[in-house]
């Protein structure tokens, strides 16, 4: 039972499919190349699919409840390329009650559950940062579901309290991307969105998004 | 025994009823290269391809299973009614995984005693190179940390499988599209068998 390889994916288009399973990419999903320096960002709707790396665009900080960052992207080092499925239906993309933005290939059996973790940084042990909450990670900007076995039930899976907030490792703040141990190779997806408070001021932040298994 | 006393790796030792002893492949040693048993190499990747050898295990009872970190320091947990052994990675999106965690445990009356030795920190500082922030992970190499927690919570909350009974046999229950080879025939399998 050696190691699993872990290979993650993004749903480049709009069709709320499955991978085809196994290592390589296909006509939806696009992969997100260990050392190939990609990233993910949540921003404004003026960023555009394709346009060059390190394309943001501003949004406004409510005067009161939560604003859905508009759209997302995985930031590749030359270009930014969109995830139209991800988040709600309160972005300005495709998102909603979407299955399949991003996708993780498991190679291998593991002894434990598959877990999706936000940290501050990559030494994964904090989360102070105002966008995980400031130590509160119930108030974490950053919101994921598991969609592994089923889509969300609602468009606004937020507001319909199907989410977790994620900061760290606490069992109510990281996701299950696995319901068990896995037995062999395997697909695993989950769905994400970031919302900004009312009251957020400025921050800048880098967190990462972390998976965290055990295996024999 | 026939235990290799070489300290500077992290395995296990199983200890079965029958006197035999069974060492798990080294797989991280103390200058963070990954050591292949077999080959008798190191290998300067963190990516283990070979396993712990903790599945490979004869199934028999085991007696007692001991680990060694890279102090040479010797856990022995003795008089569980289970063990098992297992290892723990990250990944972060865009980045490679790495060790963080071995476990080394025993379930008895339903409460599971849990030894987390810490293993990341010199992997991860060659595994990223100088993109990583200086390691501030107080938990270096080999510490050891200790929980007793209920069965079914031991790993982050949730259960783990690969349980080795004191009595024979490794425990699959829970386990999504189990594999075909799993145990040897006409062994059973499950917590008391």
């Amino acid at each position: 039972m050696p190691q699993p390889n872990v290979y993650w994916f993004y749903n480049q288009g709009t069709n709320d499919v499955a991978k085809t399973a196994g290592t390589a990419e296909d006509s939806n999903f696009k992969a997100i190349t260990p050392g190939g320096g990609h990233t993910l960002a949540f921003t404004g709707q003026a960023a555009m699919d394709g346009a060059s790396t390190g394309t943001r665009d501003n949004i406004l900080v409510p005067d009161s409840s939560l604003v859905e960052f508009d759209k997302t992207f995985i930031d590749n080092g030359a270009t930014i390329e969109q995830v139209p499925l991800a988040g709600t239906d309160k972005g300005k993309q495709s998102g909603g009650a979407t299955r399949y933005p991003f996708c993780l290939h498991f190679d291998g059996p593991t002894t434990s559950k598959v877990f999706l973790e936000a940290w501050d940084d990559s030494a994964h042990l904090t989360t102070t940062s105002k966008v995980l909450g400031t130590g509160t990670p119930d108030n974490s900007f950053l919101k994921g579901i598991t969609t592994t076995y089923a889509g969300p039930v609602n468009a606004d899976w937020v507001a319909n309290n199907e989410h977790k907030n994620l900061a760290g490792n606490g069992v109510n703040n990281h996701l299950e991307l696995s319901n068990a141990a896995l037995g062999g190779p395997a697909e695993l997806y989950f769905n994400l969105v970031a919302r900004l408070p009312a009251g957020a001021g400025n921050f800048n932040a880098n967190p990462v998004l972390a998976l965290r298994f055990a295996w024999a | 025994m026939g235990v290799n006393m070489n300290l500077a790796m992290i395995r296990f030792i199983a200890h079965f009823a029958d006197g035999e002893v069974a060492e798990g492949r080294p797989f991280l040693n103390a200058d963070c290269g990954v050591q292949n048993a077999d080959l008798n190499s190191t290998i300067r990747n963190p990516h283990s391809a070979f396993g712990t050898g903790w599945r490979d295990l004869p199934d028999k009872p085991i007696a007692r299973l001991s680990l060694v970190n890279p102090h040479g320091d010797l856990i022995t947990l003795q008089g569980y009614e289970e063990y098992n052994f297992m290892v723990e990675n990250v990944q972060a999106l865009g980045v490679a995984s790495y060790t963080t965690n071995v476990y080394a445990m025993g379930v008895r009356n339903g409460k599971v005693t849990v030894y987390r030795v810490g293993a990341e920190s010199c992997q991860r500082q060659t595994h990223l190179g100088g993109l990583a922030p200086a390691p501030t992970n107080p938990v270096q190499v080999g510490d050891i940390m200790v929980k007793v927690t209920d069965r079914g919570k031991e790993y982050l909350g949730a259960e783990t499988t690969g349980w080795k009974s004191a009595s024979g046999g490794m425990e699959e229950r829970n386990v999504e599209n189990p594999p075909s080879l799993r145990l040897r025939s006409g062994q059973a399998f499950g917590r008391g068998a």
